[in-house]
């Protein structure tokens, strides 16, 4: 059966239409309005083909020709961390789900015990839980209004639209102003399809205030026997005005997995945003990543890294908009390449001719360990005004044949020194992590998937 | 222990080594001097395992077994070490989790247990302490912008840690200040003992009073050209190498 790209966009259409209904029994809400913009601008685009410039290297028809049935009732079971103490939300198959178990200590929000939330007076303030209990709080209406306003003023991308409209009710983040929260606030979605394919649709609105400082952890983490499954996420961030938001992303899904990620981020003026990212799961990534800057003094870090085996294929899309003057970017994206894998890094930054003095850094360095891997770098730098600094950088190698040589006259095998070398060459951007908990947090994963890759290129010398 | 025989070795087909004969024996110490471009430092490499270097001819065998044969992984395993005269700088990896990685390769080839958390802290500590360095050494990444004496210290330390039964020194002593070349010279003469060997590779004879040599040979165009005791290299240290040279010259008209 073959389903042509308009089909596929009908069948996902419908689903929309369906939320569109549920929602509009409750009249004035907001998730209405944000759920409306996503069906139009979802019916007004269409999916990209490997014609579109910024999806040249990357196919979704795999995604697309999926047909996604499986609604599997199962439990979440994925374990909680212990590198770091969180707040935690967990989900399964997109949806908020409430564990006991791992139920956080924080007060909930009356009825609903799936949101954290604790009185925004205190220093330690905050919501986390899903929009419909948010918007039914007073306390947060306006700010989450005026943030929905915002969003339905910009363009939304087609998967974007998709998410928010299918999604059954977004998770929704609210540090209040001035709020300093200690502990991070963890994410982590789980996706079961032992049913069946799968698709889930985590879609979060993050709202940092003014002098607000957080730290947000999203894991995407495979839950037992896993098949095919697609996981589309997308998040609205805004910091506000000299706050201050960490954001990490630890992908690990199934090795079936689709796997698309869309992050828009509004930054006001003297804020920070960070973005710190390992992808290491899933057989096809996407992430793309919008950084806007709408007033002066910002900084954006966006620190990465991924490693691809098999037939992996990883995409990574930071677009930097600098639009104001005084503003600091900086990005370093790494990625190590095995077997038949591919990588992809394409760094837009645009200057536009008010931002002056700025300063803008883009590296993008890979090892590509097999003739048969591809890693394509793209760095795309349009500037437009005079009095800047920018610099940009993308290195493609292999491994350092004196430093192999000196590892192993230390005992270390073939193997081993190779990772040791890839790890080492990784851990430059895990170093730039704020929170060295969450640091070794990621790192566990890395060691785990580098550790698996060495112990198959072992057995397979073996057998050869 | 290691015994060398006629050893013929070249890069990119250009004959470096044009037979080698070597024996050491447990308990002694080998210095090999000569000239820039003898062929020290490739000798060193070869025993070591490098594969640039190709093995034309000969053979080399360590406690009766082929080592030509055995991997790079293999004879560092086996006891052979090799302590660089440029040692490579590795950022990202700490020194201190290097040392564990490499004392328990070794141990896994051995068939022995990891070491314990503490085991190998208290091994750590005291081997830093034997050569007089500081403990935050550990914790810098390896090589990683440390000067020339560093680096050397850092080698010295890893042979110290992982006890080797034959050690070749690839010219350890140059760029090190006195005070350093002593601190260099205590580690490998607490080491020495009847079971195990040293190859020290050096250009100066500076070295040899404080590591006292059995045999000292010369290595001039790829052979070794003469043999003796310590007061050959004193001899060296006061007269150069023209006199070999001229002795090699005269022996081939």
């Amino acid at each position: 059966m073959h389903n042509t790209a308009e089909d596929i966009k009908q069948v996902f259409l419908s689903q929309i239409d369906q939320k569109v209904k549920d929602v509009n029994g409750h009249a004035g809400h907001v998730g209405l309005k944000l759920r409306e913009y996503a069906r139009t601008s979802f019916d007004q685009g269409s999916f990209p083909t490997r014609k579109d410039e910024d999806w040249k290297y990357t196919s979704v028809k795999a995604i697309l020709a999926e047909e996604y049935n499986g609604a599997s009732k199962s439990e979440f079971t994925c374990s909680i961390p212990d590198q770091f103490e969180a707040t935690t939300l967990c989900f399964l198959n997109g949806v908020l789900v409430t564990n006991d178990e791992h139920k956080t200590k924080v007060a909930n929000g009356g009825e609903d015990n799936t949101a954290a939330y604790v009185s925004s007076g205190s220093q330690e303030g905050f919501f986390a839980g899903s929009l419909s209990v948010a918007m039914a709080n007073p306390e947060l209406k306006e700010t989450l209004s005026s943030s929905v306003d915002k969003i339905c003023n910009t363009p939304m991308g087609i998967f974007e639209s998709m998410g928010l409209g299918i999604n059954e009710d977004p998770v929704c983040i609210v540090i209040p102003d001035n709020a300093q929260v200690s502990k991070p606030i963890h994410l982590i979605y789980a996706t079961d399809s032992k049913d069946g394919a799968t698709a889930s649709h985590p879609y979060a609105l993050i709202i940092v205030g003014k002098n607000a400082k957080a730290e947000i952890v999203e894991s995407y983490l495979p839950q037992a026997d896993n098949g095919v499954y697609y996981t589309n996420t997308a998040s609205r961030i805004f910091v506000g005005a000299n706050g201050h938001l960490d954001h990490y992303r630890l992908q690990v899904e199934g090795k079936e997995a689709f796997h698309t990620a869309q992050s828009t981020i509004h930054q006001d003026r003297d804020s920070t945003y960070g973005v710190y990212i390992a992808e290491l799961g899933g057989k096809l990534m996407r992430n793309n990543i919008h950084v806007s800057h709408d007033s002066e003094n910002i900084t954006s870090n966006i620190y990465g890294l991924f490693v691809v085996q098999g037939s992996q294929h990883m995409d990574t899309q930071s677009f930097i908009d600098h639009a104001k003057p005084h503003c600091l970017s900086n990005e370093l994206i790494k990625g190590v390449l095995h077997d038949r894998g591919r990588g992809v890094f394409n760094g837009k930054i645009i200057v536009r001719p008010d931002a002056q003095k700025i300063n803008a850094y883009q590296h993008n360095a890979a090892l590509v360990l097999s003739p048969d891997a591809v890693m394509d770098s793209k760095p795309q730098l349009e500037i437009f005004a005079d009095d800047v600094k920018c610099s940009h950088g993308a290195t493609i190698g292999q491994l350092n044949p004196d430093a192999l040589f000196y590892l192993k006259t230390r005992g270390l095998s073939d193997d081993a020194a190779k990772t040791l070398l890839k790890n080492a060459f990784l851990k430059d951007v895990i170093d730039h992590f704020p929170n060295r908990d969450i640091a070794l947090y990621f790192e566990s994963y890395l060691e785990k998937k580098l550790t698996q890759i060495s112990i198959k290129n072992a057995t397979e010398k073996a057998i050869s | 222990m290691l015994n060398i025989r006629d050893l013929h070795v070249a890069v990119e087909d250009m004959a470096i080594l044009k037979g080698i004969n070597l024996e050491i024996k447990p308990g002694e110490v080998h210095a090999i001097m000569g000239p820039n471009g003898s062929g020290k430092s490739t000798l060193a490499q070869v025993i070591a395992g490098k594969d640039e270097y190709e093995v034309t001819s000969g053979t080399i065998t360590y406690k009766n077994e082929d080592l030509l044969d055995l991997e790079v992984d293999e004879r560092a395993r086996a006891g052979i070490f090799l302590a660089f005269q440029y040692p490579v700088e590795i950022p990202g990896v700490s020194t201190a989790h290097f040392l564990k990685s490499i004392v328990n390769a070794g141990r896994e080839g051995r068939g022995e247990d990891e070491l314990s958390a503490v085991e190998m802290l208290k091994l750590l500590r005291s081997k830093t302490q034997m050569l007089g360095m500081d403990q935050k050494f550990l914790s810098r990444a390896l090589n990683d912008g440390f000067s020339g004496g560093e680096k050397k210290k850092n080698e010295i330390l890893q042979m110290a840690v992982l006890n080797p039964k034959l050690a070749i020194l690839d010219e350890t002593d140059s760029g090190l200040d006195i005070d350093a070349l002593k601190i260099v010279a205590d580690g490998v003469n607490a080491m020495r003992n009847n079971d195990n060997a040293f190859i020290v590779v050096t250009h100066y004879q500076r070295l040899l009073n404080y590591i006292e040599p059995d045999f000292v040979h010369v290595l001039y165009n790829g052979q070794i050209v003469k043999s003796g005791d310590k007061s050959l290299a004193l001899k060296l240290e006061e007269k150069g190498y023209d006199w070999i040279k001229e002795e090699v010259a005269s022996a081939t008209v």
